[in-house]
């Protein structure tokens, strides 16, 4: 029997791949040569024998905690960011070794040579051709072009560019596009929306998105209120931290404490819109050897030539304003040297910062390391010295977060640099990344070295590709364990081509930001075909708007915020902002994704409300300058006193009808929605108008009128005025109004 | 059938369109069924503090499962229970219609997963919380059918979940059309006019929802669809909302609004709440003051449900992600043990009873799942035993919800 062991030159053969990878479909020796009908090793792996044999049939014992975990022949875990390429290396090196000429992963699971699972496979199935086929294509590689499965949107009908730049500017700029905007992207199509794009991610309105959606993950917001956020650092360390204690006046003192707690509280999100605004390579959030403070936190840390100094001119410093400084002998490395992300994700002496670790898996390399052995554990029969080290029932997580717990090993329980004297746990792994140790010249910095290495590695790209496009389509990117496989392909198909990108343009955000939003899964809209029994379940964003974005669309649309005693309703946790599903970043850190009847509720209390101030506010204006009603007076009525249509004024009811649906919706409105939409406004008219004639309804508005301007809360002057309301048209216009508030694609984005 | 249609089932084809009045008139019946309230207690729990008592063999014990010595160990009728502030006065006061079940086996230590299998009754991803799946099975349509207070409360999209929050906004919301929710008078919309834009957006909805190709917006437009069905029975809750509590106690507020919206006849289930549990330093001292919390939380739901006169309808289940370490860690706290307990007492549940037990060292001791007896051929008792158990009490075991996400376990008669 010959065994064969495999020669460097296969290995370098199989790494040659990725040479060619851009430029088609290639056999080897024939490295320029394209086909059309190309299936890449990687997509063959997928289909062919991952699917239908390994997954199923040899995953069960070759895991990290299996019953082969000791072989050189353990399969990732489909838990994992990038299992699939991972698995295909795996399966590439062990079938390299051979008996007699026949790869080992063709004999062993038909046993032809002894194998300890006994026989899996048939020698004369498909499971066994399609791996035979896997094998023969080490000896020709099959590359093809990265293009993601252009069959699977088949059917899947697209937004066109304007639409989605309403859609996009609402969600990133809490806005809708400008008339120059949109006449820009209506002639120069997706090229024009891109240059549309990167205007709109310069603005202040952007980076609060951006922060939002961060502080979803990170959330440090929990430290705004109070002191929370000062007080997490160490009196002796920082011992300006309540610098405004002495201040004698007690309103100046509360005003101080609240902007410099604001600076402190902010500072890892301050430092994610930093980064972008500057067109930084995304990957300092974890690398950046600065921390960001405001003039009120940097008198706080005591750290900067900027801070506020002068107690009489408070005035003069922009909270908002938020600048680059390093507090001396801290070796900052971004977030994960933040107080606040230290704090708000704590260890403790027996939790050795493995929640740390845990955390910057999620957050920074797109991995759920508590998913990697979601299989059951039985504590009660370990009986292994350290089993956090030699169990395998315990190390197939420990062995990924416990050196990255220990590269935090300088940073104690309350997030303070404290350079251990005595070293590293030695009865756990050394402190590192995956395979490599913190070098011993860089123990005293290993978060500086271990920013360095996430940032090389592919999951930080990744990363923040899902959080992306988890913000823009509000849905989690799919899992190959709930996804059909197809599904599961086409998504990591364009997440791997914009990760290409990403990562090509030296991490610019923007442009990875861009390439999510011209992705399918953004523009689709609808789809006509046959049914695909669940495979197109995530192509087409709908998702309920957050109560932060829906407060946004109401003042774009209208104008005006939903307000209540100045408080904005949705931003309130004191008002709707917990009943509609929204997050105080402390106890409630979860957003609710569908509606419920309170929430439901509050959208028709909140349609009412807004009709009742917006439309009689629009009529104040002269008919060009209204945002509502450009085509209609209160005075146009759609019938005359025997009840025949008004028929100039039937049209332009309809022309505002139509504007209506087009300003608040988005929607070009149909016959059918016209005609509905149209029936409510009569209806509506003829009862109130009835009422008003026989008296039974008041011809005075007196709940809904405009006598004040509701922004400067000036008195308008009396001919402008809103107060009666003598054909019922307003009330009915109000009808009209509320019922595109509430409505679902008002509601949803 | 698959998940995603399943609200098409118990959406619009089950409701079909008719005027909002009408609907109302026609779902106005209150949900009088019984109301189950789930008490979480975040982070694991050590049940050798209070149901599954172990102690210290002596004061010398070099490696003590508890501070407290054995002979200290109390006992309420079947119950034993550890030595802890305000544990002899809650097990006196209840243990007759108490079921407790020890060694219970959650097969994991991670928070997440424990919290999952222990609500959802499986350990993998993917299966709703048994809240959720109950508000789904028995009244879906009911405004807050499922409040969550947080906890594992995946809801698979049978239900949505209901979060409270300031209850001097409810007013407000129950009462939409009313500028000032305590004044009937005034409106912004004729009543007439009301249920004329809600039936265009009904028949709108349905139009855009019959059009729509794509899975996952047509499931977002049923969601809606069914939020808007019971929106005009908040107004109920108000009648029946007390002054809230305002102590440190989250589960009494918690409780206090769970148990008003099921007297208001729109609520059928309730996670509630409380963390703290995860002590893995000075643990004596930080979990002890939890458990007082959570048994005071427990005696609260009772006493609360019995004020409003729904005591007999109120099933209250307590349990936590997993358990903590037999003995002590070097920062004298407990770590994560995959062993367990968990309570119930209410409607259905049989009192005075202890099924499951475990050594010295907090081992399951297998159990007969026909006499619940010790027995070493026996079983280990899983999630999946006590969600079977709970889905034959509530008796949707059989129901479309259930069938989606079938346990598959044998069953054991934990609950008689």
């Amino acid at each position: 029997m010959t065994i064969r062991v495999p020669d460097s030159m296969r290995q370098s053969l199989w790494f040659g791949i990725g040479v060619v990878l851009a430029t088609g479909c290639v056999a080897k020796g024939d490295p320029a040569a394209p086909d059309e009908g190309c299936v890449s090793d990687e997509k063959f792996f997928a289909a062919e024998v991952w699917g239908p044999t390994l997954s199923s049939n040899c995953f069960q014992c070759h895991n990290a905690q299996g019953a082969a975990n000791q072989t050189k022949f353990v399969l990732r875990s489909e838990a994992e960011t990038g299992f699939m390429e991972a698995n295909l290396k795996i399966v590439q090196d062990v079938a390299a070794f051979e008996v007699d000429g026949t790869s080992i992963l063709l004999l062993k699971p038909t046993l032809q040579i002894p194998h300890e699972g006994g026989m899996r496979i048939a020698a004369d199935g498909p499971e066994y051709a399609a791996i035979a086929e896997l094998v023969r294509r080490m000896d020709e590689p099959v590359a093809c072009e990265d293009a993601p499965d252009e069959t699977y949107f088949e059917g899947v009908v697209m937004a066109d560019d304007v639409s989605l730049l309403r859609k996009v500017a609402l969600n990133l700029v809490g806005r809708l596009p400008t008339a120059d905007e949109t006449a820009r992207v209506q002639d120069g199509g997706e090229a024009a929306l891109g240059a549309v794009l990167d205007g709109m991610m310069t603005e202040p309105a952007f980076y609060e998105r951006l922060k939002e959606i961060y502080n979803d993950q990170f959330l440090t917001d929990r430290y705004l209120r109070n002191n929370d956020a000062v007080d997490l650092l160490d009196a002796t360390d920082y011992p300006t931290r309540r610098f405004y204690e002495s201040d004698e006046d007690e309103s100046r003192r509360n005003t101080l404490r609240s902007l410099a707690n604001y600076g402190v509280a902010r500072e890892p999100l301050e430092l994610i819109a930093h980064v972008v605004r500057n067109n930084r390579p995304f990957t300092e959030i974890v690398t950046a050897d600065y921390i960001m403070m405001n003039s009120f936190s940097a008198r706080t840390y005591g750290a900067s030539d900027y801070a506020y100094v002068d107690r009489t001119e408070i005035d003069l410093y922009n909270p908002d304003e938020f600048f680059e400084a390093r507090v001396p002998g801290v070796p900052h490395a971004g977030v994960l040297t933040s107080h606040m992300f230290l704090n708000r994700f704590p260890t403790t002496d027996t939790n050795v910062n493995r929640h740390r670790a845990r955390m910057t898996y999620q957050f920074f390399l797109a991995t759920d390391v508590l998913k990697l052995a979601e299989r059951p554990v039985d504590p009660t029969q370990i009986q292994d010295h350290n089993p956090t080290l030699y169990n395998p029932g315990c190390n197939v997580c420990h062995a990924t977060i416990d050196p990255v717990a220990g590269a935090f090993q300088n940073w104690d329980d309350r997030g303070r640099y404290r350079v251990l004297e005595n070293g590293w746990h030695s009865d756990m792994r050394p402190p590192g990344f995956g395979e490599t140790t913190v070098p011993a010249g860089d123990s005293t910095q290993s978060l500086r070295w271990l920013g360095q290495q996430i940032a090389t590695d592919d999951r930080f790209a990744t990363s923040a590709i899902h959080t992306m496009y988890r913000a823009l389509t509000g849905e989690e990117p799919l899992s190959s364990q709930t996804a059909t496989l197809r599904a599961f392909e086409a998504q990591e198909d364009l997440f791997k081509a914009i990760r290409r990108q990403f990562i090509d343009s030296g991490h610019d955000f923007k442009v990875m930001v861009k390439a999510l939003v011209m992705s399918p899964y953004v523009r689709a809209k609808d789809y006509r075909g046959a049914d695909r029994a669940g495979e197109l379940d995530s192509v087409g964003s709908a998702h309920l708007l957050t109560p932060e974005q829906l407060d946004r669309k109401i003042e774009a649309v209208l104008g005006f915020a939903w307000e209540r005693n100045g408080r904005r309703q949705l931003l309130s946790t004191n008002e709707m902002m917990i009943f509609y599903g929204g997050i105080d970043s402390n106890q409630i850190t979860k957003r609710i994704t569908e509606p419920n009847g309170v929430m439901a509720s509050i959208a028709t209390r909140m349609a009412n409300e807004m009709s009742c101030l917006a439309v009689p506010q629009d009529f104040t204006h002269d008919a060009a300058d209204r945002r509502l009603f450009p085509h209609v007076e209160m005075s146009f009525v759609p019938e005359d006193d025997n009840g025949f249509e008004v028929p100039g004024a039937v049209e332009r009811i309809k022309d505002n009808i139509r504007h209506l649906h087009q300003h608040i919706l988005g929607e070009e409105v149909s016959s059918v929605e016209l005609e509905r939409t149209y029936a409510l406004f009569v209806d509506t008219w003829r009862e109130g108008r009835a009422g008003v004639i026989d008296e039974t309804i008041d011809r005075d508005s007196w709940n809904c009128r405009a006598e004040r301007d509701p922004i400067t809360g000036e008195d308008l002057p009396e001919e402008r005025r809103v107060r009666r309301d003598e054909d019922y048209t307003m009330r009915a216009w109000m009808a009209v109004v509320t019922y595109l508030l509430s409505d679902y694609d008002f509601l949803y984005e | 059938m698959q998940r995603r249609d399943f609200l098409k089932a118990a959406g619009f084809a089950g409701l079909s369109l008719v005027s909002p009045l009408a609907a109302r008139t026609a779902r106005a019946e209150p949900y009088e069924g019984r109301f189950w309230i789930f008490v979480n207690a975040g982070g694991g729990w050590d049940p050798t503090s209070l149901c599954d008592p172990k102690g210290a063999t002596s004061e010398d014990d070099p490696d003590p499962m508890n501070h407290y010595l054995r002979d200290q160990i109390g006992q309420a009728g079947n119950i034993s229970y550890a030595p802890a502030p305000g544990n002899q006065e809650f097990f006196d006061k209840y243990y007759q219609r108490l079921t407790i079940i020890n060694g219970l086996d959650t097969a994991t230590n991670g928070h997440d997963s424990g919290s999952r299998h222990i609500w959802s009754g499986r350990l993998a991803e993917g299966y709703p919380s048994l809240a959720a799946l109950l508000a789904g099975s028995l009244a879906p349509t009911k405004p807050l059918a499922f409040i969550s207070n947080g906890g594992y409360d995946l809801t698979q999209g049978l239900v949505a979940p209901t979060r409270t929050g300031s209850t001097g906004a409810l007013g407000r919301i129950a009462y939409p059309n009313r500028p000032d929710p305590g004044d009937g008078e005034r409106s912004y919309h004729l009543d007439s006019t009301m249920e004329r834009i809600q039936l265009a957006q009904q028949e709108r909805l349905a139009a855009k929802r019959e059009r729509m190709g794509l899975p996952n917006r047509r499931a977002s437009m049923n969601q809606l669809f069914l939020a808007t069905q019971g929106k005009n029975e908040i107004r109920r809750l108000t009648e029946f909302l007390p002054d809230l509590d305002g102590s440190n106690n989250p589960l009494l507020r918690q409780a206090q609004l769970a148990i008003a919206a099921y007297r208001a006849g729109v609520s059928v289930s309730a996670n509630l709440n409380i963390g703290g549990f995860d002590t893995h330093g000075d643990h004596d001292n930080r979990s002890v003051p939890r458990m007082q919390m959570l048994l005071q939380g427990v005696d609260f739901i009772m006493e609360e449900a019995a004020r409003q006169g729904v005591g007999d309808k109120v099933i209250v289940a307590v349990g936590s992600d997993f358990g903590r370490t037999p003995g002590y860690n070097g920062d004298n706290g407990k770590d994560h043990w995959s062993i367990t307990s968990m309570m119930f007492i209410g409607a259905g549940i049989p009192g005075n009873r202890v099924i499951g037990s475990t050594d010295d060292g907090h081992v399951p001791i297998p159990v007969n799942p026909t006499t619940l007896a010790s027995d070493p051929n026996g079983i280990r008792i899983e999630p999946k035993h006590v969600h079977g158990a709970l889905r034959r009490l509530a008796g949707v075991d059989g129901s479309d919800a259930a069938q989606l996400y079938p346990i598959g376990e044998e069953p054991i008669a934990l609950f008689g």
